[in-house]
């Protein structure tokens, strides 16, 4: 059971990475898809002071993390296979979430608000997947 | 431990993915990045089945719009007036994307991505000073005879970029009439080599721009509007966008025309090009603001969304010496402020009204 349930937030995981890839590729090959994109993005920025928000938001879900990270640690031994598979793509999404917020920015990559988006909503996603995977090894289920 | 070190290699390779797929804009090429050395990718060319033989006779400076063989005279030296030129093959995008480049364009031609030209607010000419920058990056002086092109008719990225050089101050720009296609048909020879603008170190040679009248900005249109009948905004937008069935753009919620504008037909539809796909004379373009009421003897301003069909008259009207302008920021700029008046239908019709911006509904956009 929870392994079919990682496998449909892994699913979704992937089309929110592919997502992500697709309208970055196609804001750099089509110009519609460029002027809506920066559109939005102008207008995002306006309405919503976007550094504190996306701070915020990565701050939490560093904290949240952590916390699973030290929860696997501690049980570490009891740890089965689909908890240690989650909590390296916990780790590996939220690594890229760090690295593409850390090093790009609206003004130097267009579809920016629409790549660090679905990262960060496919972090959420896996961090969910991860905490169920905790749960599970400390009622005993196995892989 | 095993299975840790292959964790950790996995999230450094995935990051490295991840990271170098991504984009960094477009940004107008700094002089370094201009340098001389040609990066060839191939040499494969078109043969051509006829090569002109023509001397052609020289054009006047204000002629826009050329044939492929004038284009081809001045590439073999045969027009002295034109010994410092270069060739645009104007498109948005970078090279990459833009296959009327890759896949075979005139000999010598440079790749000229129109976000160079514009910012991405309003999708605006950008300011005197950038676009002077961007015309030392490609080598251009006021001097430099400027020919440019598009993969064909319809694709108005040439026109746009010709407009630029003529209200920087380029004395002499030319669009090949007809495009990439009229080239081929003509039976010239394409490459593939990428060609790299070469920088120059000298003085543009007059103010940027040195025509600020080319250009009217919303302020100036909408004072206009108000205060002068002699001046005319005309509208080079399809019928469906003009009397506010469609904004005609994906990225525009809003439908409908200032208020006051005119319709001076569609680019997009062929109206402005014959047959054979050269652009049409200031006869089609008067006949159009006739049926308005309007004439070329009226102060002119034409305008589409952002800027791109409505140089196409501009340009025809420039060629026969007629000085008109554009209001660069069109409907896309005009409907971003709630408080200006706007018309929706057919003046003189039953379904003409008048309302405001922010009054439109907000699912116009172009499916």
């Amino acid at each position: 059971m929870l392994k079919k349930l990682s496998i449909f937030f892994w699913v979704i995981e992937g089309l929110l990475g592919l997502g992500a890839y697709g309208l970055d590729y196609f804001t750099r090959a089509k110009m519609g898809m460029a002027r809506y994109v920066i559109l939005r993005s102008n207008q995002f920025e306006k309405a919503f002071d976007v550094e504190v928000i996306q701070n915020v938001v990565l701050t939490l879900l560093i904290l949240v993390l952590v916390v699973q990270l030290a929860f696997y640690i501690r049980h570490k031994k009891r740890a089965n296979k689909l908890l240690k598979l989650n909590m390296s793509l916990a780790i590996l999404i939220m690594a890229v979430c760090l690295l593409i917020s850390s090093r790009y920015h609206f003004q130097i990559m267009r579809s920016y608000y629409f790549v660090i988006g679905p990262l960060l909503l496919a972090s959420i996603v896996q961090l969910v997947n991860t905490g169920i995977s905790s749960v599970g090894i400390l009622k005993d289920e196995n892989l | 431990m095993r299975k840790n070190i292959i964790m950790i290699i996995s999230v450094l390779i995935l990051s490295v993915l991840v990271v170098g797929c991504s984009d960094t804009g477009s940004s107008v090429p700094s002089n370094e990045e201009a340098a001389s050395t040609e990066t060839t990718e191939s040499t494969e060319s078109t043969e051509s089945t006829q090569t002109s033989q023509e001397t052609l006779d020289s054009v006047d400076v204000t002629k826009v719009y050329v044939s492929p063989e004038w284009v081809k005279s001045v590439i073999d030296g045969d027009q002295p007036e034109s010994a410092d030129y270069i060739i645009l093959e104007c498109a948005w995008g970078e090279l990459e994307f833009d296959p009327s480049y890759t896949e075979g364009h005139i000999q010598g031609a440079i790749h000229m991505n129109t976000d160079y030209i514009e910012e991405e607010v309003y999708w605006n000419v950008r300011t005197g000073q950038e676009i002077e920058a961007l015309m030392k990056a490609y080598g251009i002086t006021k001097d430099t005879t400027v020919i440019v092109y598009g993969d064909g008719v319809m694709n108005s990225a040439d026109d746009r970029v010709a407009f630029v050089a003529l209200w920087a101050g380029v004395e002499n720009v030319k669009v090949l009439d007809g495009g990439l296609d009229a080239w081929k048909n003509a039976g010239f020879e394409l490459e593939t080599t990428v060609n790299e603008p070469l920088a120059t170190e000298s003085d543009f040679g007059t103010p940027v721009p040195a025509h600020p009248e080319y250009i009217v900005s919303l302020k100036d249109a909408v004072e206009k509007l108000d205060t002068d009948e002699n001046f005319k905004l005309v509208s080079i937008r399809s019928k469906a966008e003009f009397i506010g069935e469609t904004s005609g753009y994906g990225y525009i919620d809003k439908a409908g025309e200032p208020l006051g504008a005119i319709w001076g037909h569609d680019t997009d539809d062929g109206s402005y090009f014959n047959e054979d796909g050269t652009a049409v004379d200031t006869d089609i373009l008067t006949g159009f603001l006739a049926e308005s009421g309007a004439s070329l003897d009226n102060e002119l301003a034409f305008y589409c969304g952002t800027g791109w069909r409505a140089v196409i008259p501009f340009l025809i009207s420039y060629e026969e010496g007629y000085v008109t302008s554009i209001f660069d920021g069109g409907w896309f700029e005009w409907q971003m402020n709630d408080d200006l008046p706007v018309q929706l239908g057919e003046p003189g019709s039953d379904d003409f009204t008048v309302t405001t911006v922010g009054e439109l509904s907000a699912d116009k956009a172009r499916k």
